[in-house]
């Protein structure tokens, strides 16, 4: 079994949206991104990965096994949503300690030290990165074997950001860890994850490992005329902008080699992104 | 479980020391004045627990708990179980107070008193009986015009109760319920509850967050 | 070991980190039966997605530069080794062959060519 979670035929269907449907592998071991705008579907695939929400229809596995009630080998971060706001970080290991049976009280205060947390504080006094920091550490106190975590880097300065992205990379030091993680800030996951998903619209657009992914495709930069002359097939989408014109290509060194003149730029998350929702396609 | 119930009762005791002014008001106008305090706890012990709902709902709480292991089959539960406790544990304190209080003023303590407590506790059972699947089914938000109904209609009949021929005659009921009210009493109140979490837990299975 | 990356380099990410295990190899730095950091040790050390870094290591070991022995870790294979030579020869041969097609465009002749090479040698030699 290589696969952590095995999505199958999945749809979930509401009055003006509908998610898939989806068919996702995640591998064992590995940092999984879930990219897409806000509304895409990323929270509502979460949802119903955790059993929050009811899918439709479809299949979810979680290591091998149909969509587990219990989740004691599973660390979430949800979007908005924790312990109530007049608890404390003490009261949450007090809590946690009777619900999970791995729960590790020195781990969890060992992280609060690292990140200087207050422990006898109310959450909602809090600064919104310790808020934050505090619900990672404490999805990460029970020794979970898969981490799920629905923007976990938002409303962080960048080195939080920094901290808490080596904080997954050293939970994946083991090689039967793993982390499917949804954001909107792309960079995060640039250089970490080992494999981007991207939603739009309920749908998967692409679902590739980010090494490919970042070194395959591009930019080609460009005039209106000249964007005419260009070959229609190497066009993936486009973006028509006051001065000039946006290209997304494929296969970056060959096209590379077929416009010598042009300007060609790496391709990041965002701009991908970007150009895949916004961007006109030649059909 | 135990976590869930020791959630709760974590916010009801962090949510009590905002009350604890209300609290020593009540005891000094019961040692100073005419007031009887044996009331207090069903009112204070509703109070709490509506409360820890609306801190529930500010934080989305149950989309968390239903990942915990467990967590969407034992919400429920521990929100019934940890009621009873944080109820009973009022009532102590409350019968406590109320033998200092008369110690004090060199009363005797009345048995009255102590079916006060009894019965208004039961009255706060069937409330929050009442109150919680509606809660669980519409959330606290919208369960809030309920409260609003249901509290006045509680003010009411317990208001009607009081002055009824039934309670100024306690003696019958003390022979209704043989001297086992103590312990008729609380049943009660632990049935009603159950009825009602049967419910709740039915509701909450199916819920989405 | 040290690693240099360029976030804003056209070459990627896993082969730049392929390119400087080499040079260091080359440069006797990393000295043969010297063990590497495991793929997701040094994923973690320089903030590299896994992926990545199996992807260079994959690469390296494909060419003969590192060897991974099951349940030990990774290591430096000994220099030499005729698949290193292999590559090199692979190297200087295309460089060789775009040296050749450069002269011929600007009509130099191939023992202009060879003196070339002959200067330059001699002067790195001579540093």
């Amino acid at each position: 079994m290589n696969n952590i979670i095995e999505i199958k035929d999945l749809t979930k269907k509401y009055d003006n949206f509908t998610l898939g449907p989806l068919n996702i592998e995640i591998p064992k071991g590995m940092i999984v991104g879930l990219i897409g705008e806000n509304g895409a579907g990323k929270t509502t695939l979460i949802k119903c990965i955790l059993n929050i929400i009811k899918e439709s229809s479809g299949e979810i596995k979680i290591n091998g096994k149909e969509k587990e009630k219990d989740f004691e080998d599973i660390g979430v971060v949800l979007d908005n949503s924790f312990f109530p706001e007049i608890l404390t970080a003490s009261n949450i290991n007090n809590i946690m300690k009777s619900i999970y049976k791995h729960w590790d009280s020195k781990l969890y205060n060992d992280y609060l030290k690292k990140f200087n947390i207050p422990s006898n504080k109310p959450l909602k006094t809090l600064s919104c990165g310790m808020h934050k920091k505090l619900e990672i550490i404490t999805a990460m106190s029970h020794h979970p074997k898969l981490l799920i975590l629905d923007e976990p880097t938002s409303g962080l300065d960048p080195v939080v950001r920094h901290e808490v992205l080596d904080l997954f990379m050293n939970f994946i030091q083991n090689e039967e860890n793993s982390i499917l993680l949804s954001t909107h800030i792309t960079s995060d996951l640039e250089h970490i994850a080992d494999k981007i998903i991207f939603i739009n619209e309920g749908q998967v657009i692409f679902n590739e490992d980010s090494p490919t992914l970042l070194n395959n495709y591009g930019i080609l930069k460009c005039t209106n005329t000249e964007f005419n002359n260009l070959d229609k097939k190497d066009i993936l989408a486009y973006m028509k902008n006051k001065y000039n014109v946006d290209v997304l290509i494929k296969d970056l060194n060959k096209v590379k080699k077929k416009y010598k003149d042009f300007v060609i730029d790496k391709i990041t998350l965002e701009d991908l992104m970007v150009l895949m929702i916004k961007g006109e396609k030649i059909c | 479980m135990l976590g869930l119930i020791k959630k709760d009762l974590l916010l009801s005791i962090g949510n009590a020391k905002s009350l604890i002014i209300v609290f020593i008001l009540y005891i000094v106008l019961a040692l100073y004045g005419s007031l009887d305090i044996s009331i207090i706890p069903s009112i204070l012990g509703v109070m709490l627990v509506i409360s820890t709902f609306s801190y529930d709902y500010q934080s989305k709480w149950d989309s968390y708990a239903a990942i915990l292991p467990n967590g969407r089959k034992n919400v429920p539960l521990a929100k019934y179980i940890s009621t009873f406790i944080l109820m009973f544990i009022l009532a102590i304190i409350t019968l406590m107070l109320l033998v200092i209080i008369n110690y004090l003023k060199n009363n005797t303590l009345e048995v009255t008193s102590i079916l006060t407590i009894l019965l208004t506790s039961l009255v706060s059972f069937v409330f929050e009986a009442i109150m919680y699947p509606i809660i669980f089914k519409y959330g606290v938000e919208k369960a809030r015009i309920a409260i609003f109904i249901i509290t006045f209609a509680f003010i009411f009949g317990i208001g009607f109760l009081v002055d009824s021929p039934i309670f100024k005659n306690f003696d019958t009921i003390l022979n209704f319920i043989s001297n086992y009210y103590y312990i008729v009493l609380p049943l009660i109140g632990i049935l009603i509850l159950s009825i009602s979490y049967i419910i709740s837990l039915r509701i909450y299975k199916k819920k989405e967050f | 070991m040290k690693i240099i990356i360029s976030n804003t380099s056209f070459v990627p990410i896993y082969l730049q980190i392929k390119e400087n295990i080499i040079k260091q190899i080359l440069d006797d730095d990393l000295k043969s039966d010297e063990p590497l950091p495991s793929i997701r040790n040094l994923a973690k050390d320089i903030g590299i997605s896994v992926m990545t870094i199996k992807k260079a290591y994959d690469e390296l070991e494909k060419e003969g530069y590192i060897k991974s022995i099951q349940g030990k870790g990774t290591f430096i294979s000994p220099k030499n080794s005729n698949l290193i030579l292999e590559n090199a020869n692979k190297e200087i041969e295309k460089n060789i062959k775009e040296a050749i097609n450069i002269a011929s465009k600007y009509n130099i002749s191939k023992e202009d060519l060879i003196d070339l090479i002959n200067i330059f040698y001699g002067s790195d030699n001579n540093e």
